[in-house]
């Protein structure tokens, strides 16, 4: 190939951001990793970037390095912050395919109501789990909290949609007002369920609603973290789907999609982002609003761009979250959703203010 | 071969909404779909897309079931433009036409990229592939509706087989020069080879780009041919509920139509007038 040829190759049509978007997500993977290594130097004691790395480099059971930094990267840090990456994926993941679906800028598994499905999932099992429930705990073992709450975000996410979509248009009051009540009728139940909880689940309920990351251990992230793997694996055959779905249901056929089966795999993935999300962490809000947003503001709003970009935006929100959450309050620890909707809730009012004022709802 | 419509009707609860209705439509021609509000006319349209099944009835293209072909190998044969519709997303326009490619395997991009920009040459709108969907004006909008479309339907006939371009009101929002030059691309396709069926409103259009006219009334098939001879035989004033005056303006090689405004304006009393009307020419009356 010749330069000219290869340069006239290379040129891009004007609107064609491609470009732009393999940049954005080669910038955003560089900084999930950066973000990443310093997560894991930042706490009570601390590790420079450069220590770090040349601890990871020399394997777990590395004797160059004193036992004690070697623990904390490899026990308590790495674990963590694949923690963090995972579960930023998902809740930024599972808003932008819930968005995509319902073609809304609006709509969050948290803000829905769908997170809170999850919960009440999680919550049943909980306190279930040792009676009406126990021979799905047992036959289940460490899988039975992220299916409880994967069967209570399918639930949630399956009965919104059926509520606000009708005949293929979707009304964005509904969808809102239905979000609202469906959290608040997760919320009573959840109550009832507390209320009917003895000592030991109250304590294991009190401490699953914390919510956050700590205590992640290699355990939780191999059961887990398959599970997100998947997800994410699963999620870039939407791109093509939610693409088209931006022109509307009847358009989307007209192109040559199979819209049902395309609109049952994303219910499918948003339930299984949302639930082993908040099986894992809780609810954390706020994320699955600003990164996408952010996202299609800054390059595009290409799915095929925006899926994956959404999942590393997501993790680099979730690590910064996470060094937020063990750096303000130290020694202590805030619960990470505070630093999320702190961020977040702001972010999601300016969104619709903004809207108002330009497309008068 | 071409696009056959046997017998079908559309039922919607107890309600009768369209049919029963049997046509042959062949290639190479231009069919306009006319009729009042409420006529069926875009459940006609979703019926031949292979969007609405009718209760009864069988719609083919090239002796294919549409309700049978699978949703892909349907988009490489016939293509839907839509009425106007708002996005949520920002895409831009060139995004946007580019959707209209994802069912054609195997382009390279610059092949892609030649495609689209030729889409948007077609509908006059060179240069703005990287403006945003969502500021365009509405007619602009419904341009870059045209272009995606035209880059998904390609050419009018391939392998030997006429394509189905279907248009929902093409010219809804769009000004004078822009009704005429997508008609013209739409009256192009069918001189092509290919099948073209068209929504309309404006009358004028109809009968001027049209070969035959398909003449919708409540949901049945009231007249069914050539626009000159409708025109003639007044079949529009009588589906219209309206009169309308024929004019044959000289070297035009078809009749054009007018809505009977003779009352509008002349000081003369008409009890067709609407009240509001009436009465602001009182007023004015009164005034002098």
């Amino acid at each position: 190939m010749t330069p000219v040829t290869a340069s006239a190759a290379m040129a891009r049509a004007p609107g064609d951001r491609s470009l732009a978007e393999a940049v954005a997500l080669g910038l955003l993977a560089l900084g999930v990793s950066a973000m990443a290594v310093l997560a894991i130097g930042i706490g009570p004691s601390a590790l420079s970037p450069d220590r770090v790395i040349r601890i990871l480099a020399a394997g777990p059971d590395t004797r160059a390095f004193p036992l004690g930094e070697v623990v904390i990267v490899w026990q308590i840090r790495l674990p963590r912050a694949i923690m963090a990456v995972l579960i930023g994926a998902m809740l930024a993941l599972g808003g932008a395919i819930m968005q995509g679906l319902f073609r809304n800028p609006l709509a969050d598994p948290a803000i829905l109501g769908v997170s809170n499905g999850a919960a009440l999932g999680a919550v049943s099992m909980i306190v279930l789990g040792g009676g009406a429930l126990a021979p799905v705990t047992a036959f289940l073992g460490g899988y039975a909290l992220p299916l409880a709450a994967f069967a209570g975000a399918l639930a949630a996410t399956l009965a919104l949609y059926a509520i606000a979509t009708r005949g293929g248009s979707t009304s964005v009051a509904t969808m809102l007002l239905a979000g609202v009540a469906l959290a608040a009728f997760a919320a009573a139940i959840m109550g009832y369920l507390a209320f009917l909880s003895d000592d030991t689940q109250l304590r294991d309920l009190t401490f699953w609603n914390l919510g956050g990351l700590g205590g992640v251990t290699w355990e939780k992230v191999m059961i887990t973290g398959p599970i997100m793997l998947g997800v994410i694996a699963c999620a870039p055959m939407l791109a093509r789907g939610l693409d088209a779905l931006v022109l509307g249901e009847a358009e989307a056929f007209h192109m040559g999609l199979r819209v049902e089966a395309m609109k049952r795999l994303a219910i499918l993935l948003v339930a299984g982002a949302t639930g082993v999300a908040v099986a894992v962490s809780g609810t954390i809000g706020f994320v699955g609003i600003v990164v996408p947003h952010l996202l299609r503001l800054a390059v595009g709003a290409n799915h095929r761009f925006l899926i994956p970009a959404s999942c590393l935006g997501g993790a680099l929100l979730m690590l910064v979250a996470d060094i937020g959450a063990r750096l303000l309050v130290a020694p202590a620890e805030l619960p990470i959703g505070i630093i999320t909707a702190a961020i977040g809730a702001p972010f999601f009012l300016w969104l619709l203010m903004r809207r108002r004022a330009f497309e008068g709802f | 071969m071409a696009l056959a419509i046997s017998d079908i009707r559309v039922i919607a609860g107890d309600r009768k909404i369209l049919g029963p209705v049997s046509a042959k439509i062949e290639p190479g021609r231009m069919t306009g779909v006319i009729g009042p509000n409420g006529a069926g006319k875009s459940t006609l349209l979703k019926a031949i897309s292979g969007e609405r099944r009718p209760q009864t009835g069988h719609v083919s293209l090239d002796g294919d079931d549409v309700f049978a072909i699978p949703p892909a190998e349907l988009a490489r044969r016939r293509a839907v433009l839509p009425q106007a519709a708002a996005i949520a997303f920002p895409f831009t326009a060139f995004e946007i036409v580019g959707l209209g490619l994802r069912q054609r395997a195997g382009l390279t991009a610059t092949a892609r990229r030649h495609a689209v920009e030729e889409a948007f040459a077609a509908v006059d709108l060179e240069g703005f592939g990287d403006r945003l969907y969502q500021r365009l004006s509405g007619g602009e909008q419904q341009r870059v509706q045209l272009a995606r479309v035209l880059c998904q339907i390609g050419r009018p006939v391939e392998d030997g087989r006429a394509k189905l371009l279907i248009l929902d009101e093409p010219t809804a929002s769009l000004d004078i020069r822009h009704q005429l030059d997508v008609l013209t691309i739409a009256r192009r396709f069918a001189d092509g080879g290919g099948i073209v069926v068209t929504v309309l409103h404006d009358l004028n259009m109809a009968v001027g780009f049209c070969d035959r006219l398909m003449v919708l009334q409540a949901g049945a098939l009231a007249a069914d041919g050539e626009p000159a001879r409708l025109v003639e035989e007044g079949v529009l004033s009588k589906v219209f509920g309206t009169p309308m005056t024929v004019l044959q303006p000289s070297g035009w090689a078809r009749p054009a139509v007018l809505p009977d405004l003779s009352a509008i304006g002349s000081g003369r009393r008409s009890c067709a007038l609407p009240q509001p009307v009436a009465r602001i020419e009182r007023s004015r009356t009164h005034a002098h």
